[in-house]
């Protein structure tokens, strides 16, 4: 508008005859208050604010607040005051701004529903908790808090029910797989879709190993199109990269019937999280300073009594002798007893010292009416409990967001983050350059320090432990542990920017226009050295790759907010994404280090076919969602997503996901009762895909390695220099379509007692449908597999969560919170196949009928399970007959026992292990007094199975304290002493059939390297175990210091002192490390094949101190 | 207000119309995948499939083969030592042979063998087709040998096509050599189609060293027939073995062919240096006694020496001194990186035309072939560019007939053909050498007589039968067609 002089005369008139009003209001108004719970205990983090005027404050940990308003904004007027805080009704007053002060105060009650609270339910929606159709599990900043997790996705473990979190194991950085309510894909990741602040961000693990296709022995293909992670190290998770102090909040929509407005990426639910911002009001300043004492929780009883030899002879380990060379009687510990007064060593402890995590941190935070900010940094470095300098995880972040209201109705923000991750890491798992496998297999009596030996300072183990001058290039069989620790390099180094701009536009107060621009860039560089005299690889061994992940997300919504009438309204929204996924993996080995160092490509002599893998992802999607209310009692939503994606296949480019709820607040029809004073009952149902793997579609030649007998061996196409090339053995889809899992969900929520108690309970049944498998072929018909939309399984289950508050006063107060769930998954079809391989180390398979990633394995014969055509001996004198005769009358299960008093392998594979569980559930409790707080967590699994390929292992090579006992045997069939009769006192108890059932045999080497060695015999029943546990997964207690003399003292106004536990105490059945370890770790875990240890490293406990300055 | 929602709905518009364009969807990178080649030629497919059949003649298979022969011992107590105990299954990591079963058929393998012939007959080259045809005919050959009755006439027709019988699968073979014999004879006529030339990694092109290369071929699989069909297949194979590899020096030998590169390399090679259970196969007691008994002048050549300097071997049963065992650590040459194993050679080819005349009662042609076979210098099992070693040639043998001379023709194929997967196929025929049965707790009273069909096949192919329908009704005794006898006793027939 063009302002004219005759304009700007009134103009001007106008202000002179304002003035002495204006200058009268120029005093401003400080508005100051307490604000308490309804026990009258002072609440600390409300926000206080006037939403008209965009301004607030942050109460202190004394509960008070205090708002200043600008004078130029105070004309008399009354204005309405909220406070709000997170598990609080909200509370409002009204005041009129006066100049000088104003005082209010308010007194919150208990809000265990959260009703009345935005939740946000993603892609741009929100809702309000008491609206939800579904059921909704949230996580604040302070149990987040509480966990003292390094991984952000493993401070989610035990929060919700049917939310397994597994830690990879107890290495630093060690990756975390998270699944909510089973495994619902074959090929997918069957992780829920991680959103960071409206943007979806990359959870991803790569191994290294992928980089070295020849000598990684693993077998099936991933959601990420790599491979397994049963050797080399550990892989962390890219969520890893987020700093859990700066969560906010995490909502988990757990399923389609909540998810499905993600559309053909939702499937396996998504975790919405919502970093913190900054509030208007005094800039507030944190310091957060933690260390922790990290130790390992469980280590492997190992022998002391038997020497290295076999068969009861003691091998020869003078220099030259036997035990210079890798093979023979030295690999094991069957020799003579170690003569009292020899020195023996302690293999299972000798590795581990007490680790540290050392995080400092801090946050500034604030902000006026018109521009918020937050800013924050952090820096944690997790040293693990492998001794050495070439363990640890280290991780600096930073974060920015800021908000600005550059006019009444369009607010403009940013959010950046910056996280640069270096992590060193220990081989470990199947493999010979592996820290546990050369530790745990070395006999009692060897000293694996020094690990170089003191002439030659060359490698020694305990199969080579005499080198010479012109053995450096010898194999040395298995590597000496410490030299693994301290010569391996095996590292990652990661620069990660995220973050999104974002606008709010408001062009009429009915109407809402997000819209956010987000990108995700990490780069990754990994490098794995192994050392000249590493087994295997002698000369030397480089890994050196990059992993390049570059992902942008365009999201925008309308939303238009209408009333009917008072008692009829709603809203409804519009939106569009686009999503562009790219990642890069670059990488190759070399083999024969030139010199010894650097570890670096150029540095070797021979190099393999390099990895040079891409994929492109787009994706293109509407999605509309409506809301009505009615009587604000009974809420309705339904949504719907047209989404298109490149993976789909050019057949079928875009599909439809819909969903619907209602929820039902039937206390306000029929009234609160004395015991109830809230109730809700929802319904939900709603459908969610995932995409396609990409490039199914495509028929192709492979480059690479075909054949071979172990890992390290094979060929590929091209030889002699002459290009060659071989059919893949996928055959191409001909069209593919997103998987679509349906799920319905029904529950009720009920506030009881006067919210002393609340209770949640649910019920779901998710059907995954057209899930994508890659279709095992007949072999002989050229191709072995073909992807297709071809199985179908169902995850149904229940879910309850009880928390109860019996005490609650102003200086103290008591909660308890009981989660238990229960989900059981079936496989109903693959196809026309019966079984399907998903394991990369074990035959895991998904197989119909039975829950997914069962075992399909090798067991004894047994009575009633195993085929009664098997011919099997019938008397003690030659005599043959069917095992279904000798079993006549026998109960089901009976094991048979052979003339020789031994049981027999099956020759037909069975389901031996099941590795999911029961059921889980968890524990929580806290107690507050005065500023005093104490709270744990109990982690409940139950049921389900592990291998324990590390026990077989150990059993066969004799160092296992199983072992200790045994007969002494000459050879493999011939052995005198430690007799025992399968089927009594204790061994192997249960029915038994078959003519040597009440013959007792010596067990020694016999049994434990012939038979029972399941990962080298391939009888898997004697490795079998129960994965069940109850951890103590938290402790912590804290106490708040905030009296006069702290702001006196050191200028801050109270310090939070925090002691805290994590995985303290497991109670188990299980003999190895931790029933939570997965040799595979997310990558095995998200294809459903968990259950698998093999030589991992050890899980950990922690003591966690921290320190808080607030101000 | 009304301007506000003008600008709120065109903007809504604008956004919502990007994505109507399903080209954001489709194009490079996105609709095909930008990382594999989508198409081969003739050339490349063919140096493909014999890389693949390289790893298969020299993969788990033969590894096995070699301890249940007992050629080989196996030690460690891991899988190798399990396989030579019979601790096998469909589901074991050795002796399912799930990948040895792919290398037959898959990418490498018959698929692309087949592919190859259809490309060659597309350019009208005989020689590319007839040499994929005897490529042909050792794999499936070699397939039917180690499982029996095995898929193959209907491989292109049915997707779980039903098991041949074994005998029909060797009709095949005979019959696609014999093609291929023909088809060869042509393309050394055609001046036009040149072959593969140095694709070819066996022989460079030279079409007259496939031919005599098939003929023995075609003699091996008569004999395969022999213990159930008798004279008649003896007498198939005397005539086919006439026309087969003549040439003592090796150079006309169907071999490998390897180098120093990691992915190139002889398998038994690689397997010692690259994995640790290379370690886990070591000598066979049985076979080295045998040398040793002979002063055999390929021990060198096929084991390290033992710690006490001499060599031998260890036994299933009779747990050895470890220092008496030999191993393969120290690369013999037979396990060098480079050493071009022979599959099909001159010495098979003079101790098939020994046997068969033995067999036959023509003894003295039986000796002069088994003389032939043991005047040959070691250099037959070397490289032949590594030219003669200064090692002395077995000595000849002379007035030895009957069951004696049928014994020696069948324990020298035992020691020429270690490593080869041939070695089980005599022992089968005719129980020589009498290796014991290993004592095993797995159930097996006999030597395994062929192995499982993979879990991947049976998963998918109701033709396969259970494991345990597998064993067959007695029990552990499962044998191929033509293998009429267990052996249990050393016979001679």
């Amino acid at each position: 508008m063009r302002i004219t002089r005759s304009r700007l005369v009134p103009i001007i008139v106008s202000a002179v005859l304002a003035l002495p009003a204006l200058l009268a209001a120029q005093e401003p108004v400080t508005i100051t208050g307490k604000v308490t719970s309804d026990a009258g205990q002072p609440l600390a983090q409300v926000e206080v604010a006037i939403p008209t005027m965009g301004l607030g404050a942050l109460t202190k940990d004394d509960g008070r607040y205090a708002i200043v308003v600008p004078g130029a904004r105070v004309s008399g007027q009354t204005v309405t005051l909220v406070a709000r805080r997170l598990g609080y009704k909200s509370g409002t007053g009204q005041i009129t701004l006066a100049p000088g002060g104003v005082t209010h105060d308010f007194s919150l009650a208990t809000n265990p529903l959260q009703l009345g609270e935005v939740v946000v339910t993603g892609a741009g929606t929100s809702t309000e908790a008491q609206k939800l159709g579904n059921v909704r599990n949230h996580v604040d900043a302070d149990l987040i808090q509480k966990a003292s997790e390094t991984n952000a996705v493993q401070a989610l473990a035990g929060k919700a029910p049917n939310v397994t979190v597994v830690q990879q194991s107890g290495d630093p950085g060690a990756g975390s797989f998270i699944n909510i309510r089973g495994i619902s894909s074959i090929l997918g990741s069957n992780q829920p879709l991680f959103v960071v602040d409206g943007v979806p961000v990359d959870n991803s693990s790569f191994s290294t190993s992928n980089f070295n296709r020849l000598d990684d022995g693993a077998g099936a293909v991933s959601a990420t199109g790599g491979f397994g992670q049963t050797e080399g190290t550990v892989v962390t998770n890219r969520a890893a990269d987020i700093n859990p102090n700066d969560i906010e909040s995490v909502e988990i929509l757990k399923g389609p019937a909540a998810s499905a407005i993600y559309g053909a990426r939702a499937a396996a639910g998504v975790i919405l999280i919502t970093t913190k911002s900054g509030r208007s009001g005094p800039t507030h300043f944190t310091y957060r300073s933690s260390s922790s004492f990290d130790d390992v929780n469980h280590t492997y009883p190992l022998q002391t009594s038997w020497g290295q030899g076999d068969f009861g002879v003691h091998a020869d380990t003078s220099p030259g002798g036997d035990c210079d060379s890798p093979s023979g009687v030295c690999r094991r510990s069957w020799g003579s007893p170690i003569p009292a007064g020899q020195p023996v060593f302690d293999h299972a402890n000798d590795l581990y010292r007490v680790g540290h995590t050392f995080d400092n941190g801090f946050t500034v935070s604030g902000g006026n009416d018109r521009t918020t900010f937050y800013l924050s940094g952090d820096n944690t470095y997790n040293q693990g409990v492998i001794v050495g300098p070439n363990d640890f995880f280290s991780r600096s972040t930073v974060r920015a967001k800021a908000s600005h209201r550059i006019l009444d109705n369009l607010k403009l923000g940013a959010d950046l983050s910056f996280a640069d991750t270096r992590a060193k890491y220990i081989q470990r798992g199947n493999n010979v350059n592996g820290v546990q496998l050369g530790d745990l297999r070395t006999p009692p009596e060897f000293n694996n320090l020094p690990y170089l030996d003191g002439v030659y300072a060359q490698h020694r183990s305990y199969l080579f432990q005499h080198p010479s001058a012109t053995s450096l290039f010898d194999d040395r069989g298995f590597d000496n542990p410490f030299f693994v620790i301290f010569q391996d390099l095996n590292q990652s180094n990661v620069g990660r920017v995220y973050g999104n701009v974002n606008a709010e536009y408001l062009p009429m107060p009915w109407l809402k226009i997000n819209y956010t621009l987000g990108a995700d860039y990490s780069a990754d560089e990994r490098l794995e050295g192994l050392p000249v005299s590493s087994s295997s690889f002698t000369g030397g061994r480089v890994v050196e790759g990059k992993i390049v992940n570059y992902l942008i997300d365009h999201n925008f919504t309308a939303t238009a907010n209408f009333a009917v009438s008072p008692d009829y309204g709603g809203s409804f929204t519009l939106g569009q994404n686009l999503n562009t996924r790219n990642v890069r993996e670059l990488g190759d080995v070399g083999r024969d280090l030139v010199a010894t160092q650097p570890f670096k490509l150029s540095n070797t002599v021979n190099r393999d076919l390099p990895l040079d893998n891409e994929t492109v992802i787009h994706d293109a999607s509407w999605f509309g969602q409506g809301t009505f209310d009615i009587k604000d009692q009974l809420h309705l939503t339904a949504a719907l997503r047209n989404d298109g994606s490149s993976t789909f296949g050019r057949q079928n480019l875009r599909a439809w996901f819909p969903k619907g709820s209602a929820a039902w607040e039937f206390t306000k029809a029929i009234g609160e009762q004395s015991w109830l004073s809230y109730g809700k009952v929802r319904v939900a149902y709603g459908e969610a895909g995932q995409e396609p793997l990409p490039y199914l579609t495509s028929q192709n030649y492979s480059a690479g390695i075909i054949g071979g007998i172990a890992q390290g061996t094979g060929n590929t196409p091209t030889q002699n220099g002459i290009g060659g090339l071989a059919s893949s053995t996928l055959r191409a889809a001909n069209v593919l379509k997103p998987e679509r899992s349906k799920e319905f969900e029904t529950g009720v929520d009920l506030g009881l007692f006067k919210d002393r108690a609340d209770a949640s309970i649910t019920w779901y049944s998710k059907k995954s449908q057209d899930v994508i498998l890659l279709t095992p072929l007949s072999p002989s018909t050229g191709y072995t597999q073909q992807g297709a939309n071809a199985a179908t399984l169902q995850n149904r289950g229940w879910e309850v969560a009880l928390n109860v508050r019996p005490v609650q006063t102003a200086d103290y107060g008591w909660e308890v919170g009981l989660q238990w769930a229960r989900n059981r998954n079936k496989t109903l079809s693959l196809g026309g196949e019966q079984f399907l391989t998903i394991g990369d180390f074990n035959n895991q398979v998904a197989m119909v009928g039975q829950p997914i990633g069962v075992y399909l394995g090798s067991g004894f014969l047994r009575c009633g399970v195993s085929s009664g055509q098997n011919v099997v001996d019938s008397d003690l004198s030659g005599g043959t007959d069917t095992l279904g005769a000798i079993c006549k009358g026998k109960p089901n299960g009976a094991l048979y026992i052979g003339a020789n008093g031994f049981p027999q392998q099956d020759p037909d594979l069975r389901v031996v292990q099941d590795p999911n569980y029961d059921w889980t559930g968890s524990v929580r409790s806290s107690f507050r007094y005065h500023k005093l707080q104490i709270s744990g967590l109990v982690d409940i699994r139950h049921g389900g199975q592990i291998w324990n390929g590390t026990k077989g292992a150990l059993w066969s090579y004799g160092t296992h304290q199983d072992t200790q006992q045994r007969a002494t045997c000459v050879s493999a069939t011939a052995c005198v002493g430690n007799d025992k009769t399968f089927g009594q006192g204790g061994w192997w108890d249960g029915p038994v059939a078959g003519p040597g059932s009440d013959t007792a045999v010596p067990i020694g080497e016999n049994w434990y390297k012939f038979i029972a060695a399941c990962p080298f015999i391939g009888i898997d029943e004697p490795c079998i175990e129960d994965a069940g546990f109850v951890k103590l997964r938290e402790v912590s207690v804290s106490y708040t210091i905030d009296a006069p003399w702290v702001q006196r003292a050191i200028g801050f106004s109270s310090i939070d002192l925090r002691v805290s536990g994590r995985n303290l105490k497991t109670w188990t059945n299980y003999t190895g490390y931790d029933p939570e370890t997965s040799l595979g770790g997310a990558i095995s875990s998200a294809s459903g094949a968990g259950g698998v240890d093999y030589f991992n490293n050890p899980q950990t406990r922690s003591f966690v101190f921290s320190v808080t300055l607030n101000h | 207000m009304r301007r506000n929602m003008n600008v709120a709905l065109a903007s809504l518009g604008l956004l919502l119309g990007t994505a109507a364009c399903n080209g954001f969807l489709t194009g490079d990178k996105l609709s095909s995948d930008p990382n594999q080649p989508s198409a081969a030629s003739i050339q490349q497919l063919f140096v493909g499939v014999q890389a693949g059949q390289f790893a298969f003649q020299e993969g788990t298979v033969p590894m096995m083969i070699c301890m249940w022969v007992q050629a080989c011992g196996g030690t460690n107590g891991r899988f190798v030592e399990q396989a030579g105990r019979y601790f096998f299954g469909e589901g074991s990591n050795i002796g399912a042979n799930g990948g040895d079963w792919a290398l037959v058929y898959d990418g490498g393998g018959l698929v692309d063998i087949r592919q190859v012939e259809v490309d060659a007959r597309a350019i009208g080259d005989s020689g590319y087709l007839a040499i994929a045809k005897i490529w042909e005919a050792l794999t499936m050959g070699t397939a039917s040998d180690q499982w029996g009755n095995i898929p193959y006439s209907q491989v292109t027709v049915s997707p779980t096509p039903p098991l041949d019988n074994r005998f029909a699968v060797l009709d095949s073979v005979q019959k696609l050599l014999d093609q291929a014999i023909a088809e060869l004879n042509f393309a050394n006529t055609d001046t036009v189609h040149k072959g593969p030339l140095t694709a070819d990694l066996v022989f460079g092109g030279d079409y007259t060293k496939w031919i005599p290369a098939a003929w023995t071929l075609k003699a091996r699989y008569y004999v395969h027939t022999a213990e159930s069909l008798g004279t008649g297949a003896y007498t198939n194979a005397i005539n086919a073995a006439l026309n087969g590899i003549s040439d003592a020096s090796g150079k006309s030998d169907l071999r490998a062919f390897h180098t120093t590169a990691s992915a190139e390399r002889n398998m038994w090679g690689a397997f010692q240096s690259s994995s640790s259970f290379g370690q886990d196969v070591i000598a066979g007691k049985f076979l080295v006694d045998i040398m040793n008994g002979r002063s055999d002048p390929r021990l060198p050549a096929y084991f390290c020496k033992n710690l006490l300097g001499g060599y031998g071997g260890q036994d299933f049963n009779t747990p050895q001194p470890n220092n008496t065992v030999s191993t393969f650590q120290c690369k013999p040459l037979r396990f060098g990186d480079t050493y071009r194993m022979p599959y099909v050679s001159y010495f098979e080819n003079e101790l098939i035309l020994a046997e068969a005349y033995s067999a036959t009662g023509d003894d003295g042609s039986a000796l002069i072939h088994l003389n032939n076979e043991r005047r040959l210098y070691v250099n037959t099992v070397y490289p032949p560019t590594a030219g003669p070693p200064a090692t002395a040639a077995l000595p000849l043998l002379s007035g030895i007939t009957g069951p004696a001379l049928f014994d020696s023709i069948m324990v020298e194929k035992y020691v020429a053909m270690f490593q080869n997967m041939e070695t089980v196929n005599d022992y089968r025929r005719t129980c020589i050498p009498a290796v014991t049965v290993v004592i095993n707790t797995a159930g097996f009273k006999n030597v395994p007589g062929r192995l499982f069909y993979p879990r991947s096949e049976r998963n998918v192919n109701s033709n396969i039968p259970d494991p345990s329908a597998q064993l067959g009704v007695s029990g552990h005794y499962f044998r191929n067609q033509g293998d009429v006898t267990a052996c249990t006793v050393q016979t001679a027939p």
